[in-house]
């Protein structure tokens, strides 16, 4: 909900569900859509909203159910109860709609990681950036050293060749490196 | 006479035992008092003191099966309004929670028809105030199993509510209950509120207690009052390497603060620049630092964006003007060079990519060579404004991180977001090294404390913590406000923080105190952006009802009163052309720099 916009009426009036209810017979499920829609407060919603929701419910839904059909299959029964589908409800709730940690766990993790003292500090330095492996701008490949054996071969063809760019690229190699940014220019 | 009180109580106490099915314990207290248990007892002894025999009345007359729970709220709540101004002003406080712990335990009791028409009926009571999002909230909770997950109704099962009142406006209280045999009522009062009498009804004042609705944690409250707050500015050796450092000079302390000195110690270890350093103030900065007054007003610029199509989401002007990035929905960062690129029109802009998800909020260095920015795929980026790239990824938070803020001295930067938590972090190590835990809904907004040794953060719990940086405890607690907290800014001397709202509205606190000083009705809409000019004397909001207002407060270490009007303090108001304002910064030298975007 961090929302930032001016407060003109943005409301496009074509757009409400009222208008189009007038048009085209709307689906059940899109008005129960939107009947719990105002119910939260909303009161103004693009179509496009509704129709969003609505095959966001029908996938849930599916999931669930298939879920509460895979459990109750397993207690041996044939028909889905109520306990399946509840079971099925908490099993996707940590899969898909993740929350952050309660209160106590916060707390917790809070009291562990404060009871560290603060690290010292270097002086005279700028911005310090950390070791280069969690940089970047770090080179993230690798080049393939040659082995002597290929070496010799490649020199062997460079001198008949004049090809002189085989396998040589130490000196072509491009280091950027950027540990430390002193501001003292 | 005694006698008579002993068999009542006795007769009552049989009566309990019956009515819970303890048959076992009521027959042996049956035979045990055999002889002397009386047939009738429906009265009790004239001769008990008043309070007791009305609270035995009471009791005599409670059934299991209440009905009328509706009408009975209907009753104390137009009785409360028909009160005398002063007892109006204090059970005021215990309308509305007592809406939400009666709707609470119908559902726990499971009568469901009764709960709906309860909150039907007087739900839009309180549409109007800050509670309408708990009450959105609670309206999904319908069955009792649903108590458990919903948020707001665990914030309020869980703590008891505070009320302050005077003895005598909970005497007639508990009259009026008696009276009208209001026995539910009474009951959900004594278990869900904690009542704290004052001898004194002038103590509480009457702005105070309109705006206590909605969940506020008072007794952490008073705990957090005791701590002490070092405000002072930190001694410039600290941080600043003075010429003669020939000899060996001590480490940066971690040692406390000192409270007869004018200046502290910082509690946690800062980074030390030589002078001249680009981190630092300059002399040029102090000496053509305009002194402001009301005769002279800052002088201001405003950038407006322009086809930002709604996607702009945060501005950060750097502190000598010259840099502004912004970040956008569309995980882009854009940068703009004032000394590149001319001093009125900015073009050009290098998008920058390396987040994926929208970028909530931007933060420059003081140096202005690198930023921070952060976003809601839950990580933070420094990036250096020379390469016009990102350098180190900062991952901790896994949900939206709402704000990102470099400390004054640079090396340390603070962030906040979803997951309800702060995190301290330098720019040399990936993991965070303090973590702020104790907010009750997400962390909004986040500033550091001119003397590095503090930070504020705002939430959407409606309050705003102090916190200390050395172990990373809360040290103050500044609430209950009307709505959640969108923006902060500490006064440049240490003592005030003043606090932007998602209603417009503008506080005041005195951080030492602990109390408000004030609050203003600042802007038609939530104010986004807060600064303090150098020197303490005016204060720019900026909203997004497209104003930004310029406001005095030299005046308010004076005044004491508790809502000030708007014609005392503001003193010039800048209107946009529809561009809502994102950021308002003074700079070193005192000229108010304002960012917006133009849809």
């Amino acid at each position: 909900m961090h929302n930032k916009e001016p407060n003109k009426n943005t409301n496009n009036e074509e757009n409400t569900s009222q208008v189009t209810d007038k048009v085209l017979p709307e689906p059940e499920d899109a008005r129960a859509i939107a009947n719990i829609l105002k119910a939260v407060g909303v009161e103004s919603f693009d179509t496009r909203v509704v129709a969003q929701l609505v095959e966001f419910v029908y996938k849930y839904i599916g999931e669930v159910l298939e879920l509460s059909k895979t459990f109750a299959q397993y207690a041996q029964r044939e028909d889905i109860k109520q306990e399946d589908v509840k079971l099925a409800i908490s099993s996707l709730l940590s899969k898909s709609f993740t929350q952050p940690p309660s209160r106590d766990v916060l707390l917790q993790l809070c009291r562990e990681r404060n009871a560290v003292p603060l690290p010292a500090v270097e002086t005279y330095v700028g911005i310090q950036l950390p070791p280069k492996e969690f940089q970047l701008t770090t080179r993230n490949y690798q080049l393939k050293r040659k082995t002597t054996t290929e070496s010799l071969a490649s020199q062997e063809l460079s001198e008949t060749t004049g090809n002189t760019s085989v396998g040589e690229s130490s000196s072509q190699r491009n280091q950027v490196e950027f540990s430390t940014m002193d501001t003292s220019e | 006479m005694p006698n008579d009180l002993d068999s009542f109580l006795f007769r009552f106490v049989l009566e309990y035992l019956q009515r819970k099915g303890y048959k076992g314990a009521a027959d042996a207290l049956r035979n045990a008092l055999a002889s002397e248990v009386p047939e009738d007892f429906h009265n009790p002894p004239l001769d008990m003191d008043d309070q007791v025999r009305n609270f035995l009345e009471f009791f005599l007359f409670v059934r299991e099966e209440e009905k009328g729970l509706v009408e009975d709220y209907g009753k104390i709540y137009r009785w409360i309004d028909g009160c005398l101004e002063v007892v109006r002003v204090e059970l005021g406080q215990l309308t509305y929670p007592l809406l939400v712990y009666l709707y609470l335990d119908l559902i726990r009791r499971e009568r469901y028809e009764e709960s709906q028409k309860l909150l039907e009926e007087w739900a839009p009571k309180f549409f109007e105030q800050s509670v309408r999002d708990e009450l959105f909230s609670l309206k999904g909770v319908r069955r009792r199993e649903q108590l458990n997950d919903n948020p707001v109704s665990q914030l309020y099962l869980k703590h008891r509510r505070e009320i302050f009142v005077s003895q005598y406006a909970f005497e007639l209280l508990c009259d009026f209950l008696v009276e009208h045999r209001l026995t539910s009522v009474f009951r959900c009062i004594m278990e869900h509120f904690h009542v704290k009498m004052e001898k004194d009804s002038q103590v509480i004042g009457s702005e105070d207690s309109k705006s206590s609705i909605g969940f506020f944690p008072y007794q952490e409250f008073e705990v957090l009052q005791k701590n002490e707050i070092h405000w002072r500015p930190l001694k410039e050796s600290d941080y600043i390497v003075q010429e003669q450092d020939s000899q060996p000079e001590s480490h940066t302390t971690l040692e406390g603060n000192t409270v007869d000195s004018n200046e502290v110690h910082p509690s946690i270890p800062i980074p030390k620049y030589p002078v001249g350093s680009a981190m630092l103030e300059s002399e040029d900065d102090k000496l053509r630092r305009v002194s402001l007054g009301i005769e002279t007003l800052p002088s201001s610029l405003m950038y407006t964006f322009s086809n930002t199509y709604d996607d702009m989401n945060c501005v950060d002007i750097s502190v000598d003007g010259s840099t502004i990035v912004a970040g956008f929905d569309d995980s882009f960062i854009r940068f703009w060079d004032g000394k590149e690129c001319g001093q009125y029109r900015l073009v050009g802009g290098k998008p920058l990519i390396g987040h994926c998800g929208s970028i909530y909020s931007v933060s420059l260095s003081p140096c202005g060579r690198f930023f921070l920015s952060s976003s809601e795929d839950g990580t933070i980026r420094l990036w250096s404004t020379k390469l016009e790239r990102d350098l180190v990824v900062y991952k901790g938070h896994l949900f939206p991180v709402w704000s990102v803020e470099f400390s004054p001295l640079s090396h340390y930067f603070v962030s906040c977001g979803h997951d309800r938590l702060g995190r301290l972090w330098t720019t040399d190590r990936i993991f965070p090294l303090r973590l702020f835990g104790g907010h009750y809904s997400d962390v909004e907004t986040i500033r550091w404390h001119p003397n590095c040794c503090y930070i504020a953060s705002g939430s959407s719990d409606r309050t705003c913590r102090l916190w200390d940086l050395r172990d990373g405890n809360s040290v103050r607690l500044f609430g209950p406000h009307s709505a959640s907290v969108c923006s902060l800014v500490f006064s440049n001397d240490g003592k005030k923080l003043v606090v932007g709202l998602e209603n417009g509205q503008i506080e005041f606190w005195d951080i030492v105190q602990g109390r408000r000083i004030s609050r203003l009705e600042g802007h038609n809409g939530p104010i986004w952006c807060l600064d303090v000019s150098k020197d303490d004397i005016f204060f720019a909001s900026g909203s997004s009802d497209c104003f930004v207002h310029l406001w005095n407060v030299q005046s308010l270490n004076n005044s004491l009163q508790s809502t000030l009007s708007r014609d005392q303090l503001l003193v010039k108001s800048f209107q946009t052309k529809d561009s809502a304002v994102y950021c308002t910064r003074f700079s070193r030298k005192n000229l108010l720099l304002v960012a917006g975007a133009n849809l």
